[in-house]
């Protein structure tokens, strides 16, 4: 006998505009989406359910492989090449799997929201920090994101208020279809390529496969030695996978689903695999700007589309332009990701609507948020003469400097034990959780000492 | 003579209950919008405060190390 609970055999005709008392149109649209996840995991077909419960994971990580990350990793591979950033870019999406597994785990026990679980157990006092935290990072990364699909698009000629305008559109485009499904299918088809920089890594074949192996075991070359440059490239970096909007978008994407605890596994695969994908495509976009370094082109002050530009002789047109796609894809797929989680965090501290299943007429404080948040960000970027791409990598080393309070509260959730049961961390997982805590807060430090005491570390 | 008409069968329908009681049995209690519980505020220990006080100066001191590095960067500083 299954030990999963069986689906009900006929789904009801309902009516969406006559729902009837002690149900919401989001209950019905979630039960529906779930309806056919019981069927599958009844009827033993692993695959299908496979395909029906991958989503939140996956986006979370290719959604972290926005505009500012690919442009540090591209930075990156421009002044040090291969070497020691290889294995230290997929040292940081092992740290990102280690946080972000123990969200899928709070969403799937508890059915909230990370906002509403801080707001509720801890109380409004703590829970207003941690908004203020995640509303500064969101807008700040949110206006980078829209600085990327400039970049992008930018190499093909389009003008930046049309960039801007288009990718506003897909934004309001994809929350119009009013169904969390419907949206997370069509982003993932978005963020799939993100990996149009592996093709663009193998036209710049500027290594040896020797040479990538050495990389790993040694961790070296860097070349120039430990820098002020070298620094904030690594702070850069491990921005660049781990951030406190990815706390709220997963644990509210698990809700917003409908995952519960029988999905653990799944959202477990979902997460590893999205984290795979996105280093590998982090890991490709570095070996893809590493004829720069090659060729000593001085990149330091490019913004994205400079990249691509500077590429052309190296891996041609057709890299570079895959190149260029992969910046646009990197800053819309963030943009839709990163809006909704500011979203669902006003949603659940304000007690509101925070589902994409709910109907616009009810939700009209919640796609306002999405939308608006979307909106000033992209208004940020037409300010001229901003200073771009600074912007851009001091993005990323803000949300690293914000994110060892945000770990501690996910840390303090996931032990309870009151709202966790079986599934708080064991010792293992809070020994590793607590490790990535330290290491944050390390490099903070690190980047604050090189910050105020530059001759330290000498360009 | 008229003919008599013929009924057209009607429709199965449910019953809003039914409705219900379906939604119900597909989602656990705590998914569902309209009977979810509020969780009981949890009480922090001294340890875990003073952690969290630590963790807020560390933030404001970075935002400052932060605006420190701007400067630094919009007037060619190293």
């Amino acid at each position: 006998m299954s030990p999963f609970k069986p689906a009900p055999d006929v789904e009801p005709p309902f009516n969406l505009d006559a729902v009837p008392a002690g149900v919401s149109i989001e209950d019905i649209k979630r039960a529906k989406d779930r309806r056919r996840v019981l069927s599958l995991r009844c009827g033993r077909r692993p695959w299908p359910l496979f395909w029906l419960l991958i989503g939140p994971g996956i986006l979370v990580m290719l959604g972290e492989n926005d505009g500012p990350s690919m442009i540090s990793y591209a930075a990156t591979g421009a002044a040090y090449g291969v070497g020691f950033f290889l294995p230290f870019i997929v040292l940081t999406f092992v740290m990102a799997y280690v946080v972000q597994e123990m969200t899928v785990r709070l969403g799937a026990v508890t059915k909230r929201g990370h906002a509403e679980l801080i707001y509720e157990r801890f109380g409004r006092f703590w829970g207003f920090f941690s908004m203020v935290d995640l509303t500064i990072v969101n807008l700040l990364t949110l206006a980078t994101e829209f600085i990327a699909v400039v970049a992008g698009l930018g190499f093909f000629g389009v003008p930046p208020v049309v960039a801007i305008i288009g990718a506003l559109l897909v934004n309001l485009g994809v929350v119009l279809t009013q169904r969390y499904w419907t949206w997370e299918r069509i982003v993932l088809g978005f963020a799939v390529f993100n990996l149009l920089f592996v093709p663009a890594a193998i036209l710049a074949h500027p290594v040896s496969s020797n040479d990538l192996v050495r990389s790993f075991l040694v961790w070296g070359p860097i070349p120039g030695g430990i820098t002020g440059a070298f620094i904030l490239l690594l702070i850069s970096n491990i921005g660049a996978t781990v951030t406190p909007w990815m706390l709220f978008f997963q644990q509210s994407a698990v809700v917003d689903k409908g995952l519960t605890t029988a999905d653990i596994r799944y959202g477990r695969i979902d997460l590893g695999l999205g984290a795979a994908a996105a280093a590998v495509a982090a890991i490709a976009t570095l070996i893809a700007a590493t004829p720069l370094f090659l060729h000593h082109v001085a990149a330091s002050n490019f913004a994205g589309a400079g990249y691509a530009t500077a590429l052309v002789p190296y891996i041609g047109n057709i890299g570079a332009t895959l190149f260029a796609l992969g910046l646009f894809e990197a800053g819309l797929v963030a943009s839709l990701t990163i809006s909704l989680s500011s979203a669902y965090a006003f949603g659940e501290v304000t007690e509101s609507a925070r589902s994409l299943n709910t109907p616009l007429g009810e939700g009209r404080l919640f796609y306002a948020v999405l939308l608006t948040s979307a909106a000033i960000a992209a208004v940020l970027v037409l300010i001229p003469h901003s200073p771009l791409v600074f912007i851009t990598l001091i993005v990323n080393v803000i949300a690293v400097l914000a994110m060892p309070p945000a770990i501690v509260f996910l840390i303090l959730l996931v032990n309870d034990r009151e709202i966790m049961g079986t599934f708080a961390n064991s010792r293992w997982d809070n020994f590793f959780g607590i490790t990535v805590t330290v290491f944050l807060v390390l490099a903070g430090i690190l980047f604050g000492i090189s910050t105020i005491f530059p001759k330290l570390f000498p360009n | 003579m008229n003919e008599i008409p013929k009924e057209t069968p009607k429709p199965m329908s449910y019953s809003s209950s039914a409705e219900v009681s379906w939604v119900h049995e597909v989602l656990e209690p705590d998914q569902l919008t309209k009977s979810k519980m509020h969780l009981e505020r949890r009480k922090l220990g001294r340890g875990t405060i003073i952690l969290l006080w630590v963790l807020r100066a560390y933030v404001v001191l970075m935002i400052f190390i932060v605006a420190v590095a701007i400067h630094n960067a919009i007037h060619g500083g190293n």
